[in-house]
């Protein structure tokens, strides 16, 4: 994923605009309010993980992606990082070297091709 | 359009009435939000987000006594924020107070108004700018509608 997307807020709103829906069609098709949309888009507010799940079906964008720019593992991930202390360690190292974009996305293929063996 | 000078010497953009009307008219009808019998109401919400690609942030935060905004950003495009208690009266409550709903599409025709006319200003202050300046614009321009 590249950084050059936008924000969370940035991304959602281009793609609620794609499917030409207003923000109170799109509020009433999520049953939550216009204020609260609203605040996601401007980037006021964080989703809940079903909200951005809902959003990413409708607008078929990678779940992965969106948790991303929330800023959120999801509650398996934070499952996860509590029973694998390494992982909490990876991410830190990962901060401390301040690593950039294209060798973080050299990581994630790694792992994804870890897990295709795995799998 | 023309650029005339004002009593304290500053120069003013100005446009006559007649002109206002050509422009706005032109936008409706390229946005396909003409008013016609079928559709008499114009949707203004639909001629900033998806015609001006402005990006409109219905609930913002604004000082009480300022009811829209609009600001211009380098390489972005301009943002339209509406103050949340108008929307809220306009749109949002059980029992929306006469006038709310007129109040509140004014408003966003009001800012819709400034990105059409007064972009232009924003590019020229950028394109000036880049002349002089080594460091990127961190503040955008913005103009607001105060509440009445």
């Amino acid at each position: 994923m590249a950084n050059t997307q936008g924000t969370l807020g940035e991304v959602l709103r281009e793609a609620r605009n794609k499917a030409d829906l207003s923000l109170r069609d799109l509020a009433k098709k999520l049953s939550v309010t216009a204020s609260y949309l609203s605040d996601i888009e401007s980037d006021r507010r964080v989703p809940s993980e079903e909200v951005l799940g809902e959003l990413a079906k409708m607008f078929h964008l990678k779940l992965d992606e969106m948790m991303a720019l929330a800023g959120r593992v999801g509650d398996d991930g934070e499952r996860y990082l509590k029973s694998h202390p390494s992982a909490g360690v990876l991410f830190r190292k990962l901060a401390d070297q301040r690593m950039p974009e294209e060798e973080l996305q050299k990581v994630v293929k790694y792992v994804d091709g870890l897990g295709k063996k795995k799998g | 359009m023309k650029n005339l000078r004002s009593p304290d010497g500053t120069e003013r953009l100005w446009f006559d009435h007649g002109e206002i009307d050509r422009i706005m008219e032109s936008e409706l009808r390229k946005a396909s939000l003409y008013p016609s019998i079928e559709g008499p109401v114009v949707d203004v919400e639909r001629l900033i987000e998806r015609h001006l690609k402005v990006a409109l942030d219905q609930h913002a935060e604004l000082d009480p006594t300022v009811l829209g905004l609009t600001e211009f950003f380098d390489g972005k495009p301009p943002r339209i924020s509406i103050n949340k208690s108008l929307t809220g009266s306009a749109l949002d409550e059980d029992e929306t107070p006469p006038g709310a709903l007129g109040r509140w599409r004014a408003t966003l025709a009001h800012e819709a108004a400034h990105v059409l006319l007064h972009r232009v200003l924003f590019e020229f202050a950028v394109g000036n700018m880049s002349l002089f300046a080594t460091e990127p614009r961190a503040e955008p321009a913005a103009a607001n509608s105060p509440a009445a």
